[in-house]
């Protein structure tokens, strides 16, 4: 059933989500990779995306990355809307520029970064149903974020199995390998104590296979989600674990959407009134 | 998921039809391999890996030093080292790549030969982009690495994991350059 929210809740939800995108956004001015901070970049790798050929095409990329001033006006629109989308939340405008901005400025970055990383880019699911204009709407396209949500696990378990990786023996080994072997070439190399760990490992193959059936299967549950909504916070805790897993296993957080997580909480335990006689959140 | 479309059928037959597109184009996009925005695949670590005696990386070398790349913190590595992989990519087929093919083969003789040009000039890197690369990189390595650039040098190389005594490393070797750039 598609849990309906009110105004007041569809408030809180907008504040959440795009303070979450705020945080974001500084992460990425501290690392240095906001648009005008890329120092007018040069290679551009849009493969056969027509998305990305299409705001290419537009001209507004090339608007903010090779001319200082669009990159700093295009900056203070991206915070302007974000910040403007918490602290107005009932004004679609500011969602609504917001999620336009913040699309533009990923497929700009991945463009530039010659690859189409997915790990931020993902939460454009959940910024649509905060474009709808109605209540209903956005319960409607809410619910849909958790389906894709679902999917996006579920799929991850079904390419690993259908692509036999996951019973490929070394599989994991190999992987860790792969990711570890260029800070194994350093001379300043001071493995971590995560990191002591993860060489140690690789002596234990079938620990590791192991480790990569039990993330698979950790990805496979979330197929669960698409018949009932019992297990939804259980499936909150699994995908966190998931990736602290990934963190230290791969060094693949995609922390930057957790947030998308917030689809699977069971809101319509939090309706109504409460044993206080209060007014609940939602 | 059925019972969903129909509540989504119930209370709107618009968003419906939305929806059923997009899930239609998704297993499209999974069907044919084939990605669009926002229809990904998520296919990540799903390759069959096998051992390998070495792995080709690039190399940035900065006033005569090797960069430290993974010293670097990951997202703002990734901005050296991916574009710095692709440039090598490029140099090495002359800055041909499957978009600009795609586009020309796609769309020949459907469109102007100056309109298919001056689209891949807009969505592709071309050979004119082939002098700019190191300036850039220069300038990004100065503000990320807070080192002033004299020289820059980009290549590849192997680097062979080790075990001996017990003790996993990996030494790098073969260092093929592919062009540098004294300021």
């Amino acid at each position: 059933m598609i849990f309906e929210f009110n105004n007041k809740s569809r408030a809180i939800l907008t504040r959440v989500v795009f303070s979450w995108i705020l945080a974001v956004l500084l992460y990425q001015w501290s690392a240095g990779l906001l648009i005008s901070q890329l120092e007018s970049p040069v290679l551009i790798r849009t493969d056969i995306d027509l998305t990305y050929w299409l705001i290419h095409w537009t001209g507004l990329v090339e608007l903010i990355s090779q001319n200082y001033w669009g990159g700093i006006v295009f900056n203070i629109l991206l915070f302007g809307f974000t910040i403007s989308a918490i602290v107005w939340p009932k004004k679609l405008v500011f969602t609504i520029l917001s999620t336009l901005t913040f699309i533009l400025y990923l497929i700009s970055l991945n463009s530039f970064m010659s690859w189409h990383y997915h790990n931020i880019i993902t939460l454009l699911f959940l910024l649509l149903p905060f474009c709808t204009s109605t209540i209903k709407q956005f319960s409607i396209w809410f619910a849909g974020a958790r389906y894709a949500l679902l999917y996006v696990y579920a799929s991850a378990a079904i390419w690993k199995l259908a692509r036999g990786s996951v019973f490929n023996p070394g599989q994991m080994r190999w992987l860790i390998d792969h990711n570890y072997v260029d800070r194994m070439a350093e001379k300043t190399f001071d493995p971590s104590f995560f990191e002591q760990i993860m060489i140690s490992l690789m002596d234990h193959p079938a620990l590791m296979d192991g480790l990569l059936i039990m993330g698979v299967t950790m990805e496979a549950v979330f197929i669960v989600g698409f018949f009932t909504r019992k297990f939804d916070v259980a499936l909150i805790v699994i995908g966190i674990t998931f990736h602290v897993f990934t963190t230290i296993l791969v060094d693949v957080s995609f922390i930057q959407l957790w947030i998308i997580f917030i689809t699977l909480i069971p809101f319509q335990k939090w309706t109504g009134i409460n044993r206080f006689g209060i007014n609940r959140m939602f | 998921m059925k019972l969903f479309l129909v509540e989504v059928w119930k209370k709107s037959k618009v968003t419906f039809v939305l929806f059923s597109s997009i899930i239609l184009l998704t297993f499209y996009c999974t069907f044919v391999q084939f990605e669009i925005t926002p229809f990904f695949l998520w296919a990540h670590y799903s390759e069959q890996q096998s051992p390998q005696e070495s792995y080709e990386r690039i190399y940035v070398r900065v006033n005569g030093e090797l960069l430290d790349l993974p010293s670097i913190a990951r997202s703002t590595r990734e901005i050296i080292q991916i574009p710095t992989e692709e440039f090598c990519k490029l140099k090495e087929s002359n800055f041909e790549n499957i978009t600009s093919s795609m586009i020309r083969i796609k769309w020949k003789g459907k469109f102007s030969d100056e309109f298919v040009e001056g689209f891949i000039t807009q969505v592709t890197s071309t050979k004119e982009d082939e002098n700019k690369f190191l300036p850039w990189l220069s300038r990004y390595v100065e503000r990320t690495c807070d080192v002033k650039v004299e020289t820059i040098e980009v290549g590849i190389l192997d680097i062979v994991p080790t075990y001996k005594n017990g003790k996993r490393s990996a030494k790098k070797m073969n260092l093929e350059p592919i062009a540098s750039l004294e300021r």
